[in-house]
Order: C-alpha cells, then structure tokens, then sequence
C-alpha cells in the first residue's frame, strides 16, 4: 500500500527543514547562480557600454585647463598624445592643440585692496582634446561612459605627464 | 563489496567549475598579461624634493639603488644628483607683485634616476611594469640613509637594445 507523501502544513514552504527554496533548490546554489547571474550583467554592461563609442556619431572638442604649471613643464604637453582619466581609468580622447599663457592670479595688498599679478616660473596651460562622442538629451558621453561636464575636475594623464585641470570648454564637431 | 559510488556533475556543479576557471583565467591575465606589450627602453627621470635640510647635499650617491618608500618598488639607480638653495614664493605687496625667494638654510634636491622601463602609447613603466613614471607623479622614495617626498619634474627615454 502506497503510503501519502508527507507535506509540510499550510502547503509549499519558501525554505524547507533542509535549506532547499520551494523543496527544490539548494540556499547556496541559488546564491552562486545569483553571483553568477550579477557577474554575467555586469561584464554585458559594462562591454556593452564601452562599445557605444562604435556607433558614436559625432566628435567633441574639449579644453582642460591646468593652472599653476611650472614653466619647464610644458613641453611634455604634445598634440597627439592619448589621454586618460586617472581616477575613471577612461580613454578620453587626444590631444589636438596646447596654449599657455602666464599665470596671472590676484594679489591682495595690505590696503585690502586686490591687484592681479604674474606668478613667476608658473604657467596656465590649456590643453585642446578631441574624442568621439554621443551626445544625449542630458549628456555628452566620451567612451560611451565618460560624462564630459565644463566645470569637472580631470585627472588627467597621458604618456608624459600627471596633472590636475578643470574642463573649461566643450564643443560637438559633427 | 560494494562498488564506489559514480562521480555525478549536475548543470550547477559544471556552471560553478566554469565560473572558478573563468576566474582564475582572469587573475592570470590580470596579473601576468594586463598591460604587458611596449617597447624597452631606459628612462631617465628627475625627482624633485623641495625644503629639505642642508644636511641632505652628498647623501644620496650616485650608483645608489632607489626604492618606493611605500610599497618597496625599486624605482632605479641613481645616475646624478644636484642642489640649489630652496625657494619659495612670497607675496611682495608694496611693489604689487609675486617674487620667488631663496629660503635659508633648505635646500631643493634634484636626484636623476636611471631604470629600466616598457614604454606604450599611453604610459612608462618601471618597477616591473608596477609603477607608471610621468611629469607630476607624486613620489615617495628612499634610498640608502635618506628618504624623502616629492614630483617627478622630468624624464626622458632612450632604446635599450639588450
């Protein structure tokens, strides 16, 4: 004689006395699948996202700003040169034109007035860099990834140099 | 006697073996090929130490091993060090301008460093390929009897053709 299946009261469990979700599947193998599953997601966005630069279909032309350059510096600022952002480790285009001007800051006196006056051996360099880009409704997006706002702080490097500028114009070339 | 029992793998068991072998593929890359490519080549850099004491001239000595004072990276030889007074800017208000002033008794040290190096489109490597040289990198060295703080101020490379 057959004997009836026991079954837990109130119907199927969520876990049951053996750890098993639904009394089928193991707590820790649906917690690997789970990792597994996340791992998978964020490998395919992040690909995903890096490859919209494939289909970019515009340009953009941006100025970093770099004050306070010491003078003898400057010529390890190069057009052609790739350039990276340190603290995103994202491509961000290269470089296409660098100017310098002297670095004219302001000096207040003792009268509490302010005039301007030249650092001396210092330099305020701007760098001119071009990359592809896909320009959104709210975004100018560099890499695919890379959010390019007038304002932000760059880390920038490239082969020769580390130095911290602002972005201080940006433009779409089509 | 009883026969051992046969070895089963379930879908999950071979979705887990493939993730670990995934992973340890990735650690390897990481580890051993992220990075690798490039040419070889020497570079020459210059790090700069700005207010150190006067006691500092002659301390570091040429053909001396450098070292990262952080993490132990060596950084290269040191092929020529020089000094200058120490200066400093000061704001000279009466005359209305910026003037760069010698500070008694500091010194700014300039120690030139050869090492050998892998250099790409986007960067120079030494130390192993663990540590990216550039104009500006903020660098802590030491070397035997001194330590000290401060930027890579030049660099150049040439081939090493060995």
């Amino acid at each position: 004689m057959r004997r009836p299946e026991h079954k837990p009261e109130g119907g199927l469990k969520m876990l049951d006395e053996r750890g098993k979700l639904f009394g089928k599947l193991n707590i820790i193998d649906a917690l690997v699948i789970l990792l597994l599953v996340g791992l998978v997601a964020a490998v395919g966005y992040r690909f995903t996202a890096s490859g919209m630069t494939r289909t970019a279909d515009a340009r953009v032309r941006y100025t970093l700003m770099i004050e306070g350059v010491r003078d003898f510096t400057l010529e390890y600022y190069q057009i052609g040169l790739r350039c990276h952002d340190e603290r995103k480790h994202e491509y961000i285009g290269d470089i296409v034109g660098v100017r310098s001007e002297p670095f004219i800051i302001p000096l207040p006196l003792s009268d509490g007035t302010v005039v301007m006056s030249e650092r001396p051996g210092l330099l305020r360099i701007f760098v001119d860099i071009e990359a592809d880009a896909r320009e959104t409704a709210s975004s100018i997006l560099i890499n695919g990834v890379y959010d390019l706002k007038v304002g932000s702080k760059v880390k920038l490097n490239t082969k020769f140099i580390d130095v911290e500028g602002v972005i201080s114009a940006a433009e779409m070339i089509y | 006697m009883d026969k051992p029992e046969k070895l089963r793998f379930s879908m999950l068991d071979a979705l887990i073996a493939a993730g670990v072998l995934a992973a340890a593929l990735l650690a390897v890359w990481f580890f051993y090929f992220r990075g690798s490519g490039g040419e070889d080549v020497w570079v020459e850099y210059t790090f700069e130490a700005r207010g150190m004491p006067l006691s500092y001239e002659g301390v570091p000595i040429v053909g001396g091993r450098v070292y990262d004072s952080v993490r132990g990276d060596f950084l290269g030889v040191v092929v020529d060090a020089y000094y200058r007074p120490a200066k400093l800017f000061t704001e000279d208000v009466v005359n209305q301008r910026f003037r760069e002033e010698a500070v008694p008794d500091q010194l700014d040290v300039f120690i030139v460093i050869r090492a050998e190096a892998v250099e790409t489109a986007d960067n120079i490597r030494i130390a192993g390929d663990s540590f990216e040289i550039r104009v500006g990198t903020h660098m802590f060295v030491k070397g035997k009897g001194y330590a000290a703080e401060g930027y890579c101020v030049a660099l150049s490379t040439s081939p090493r053709g060995d």
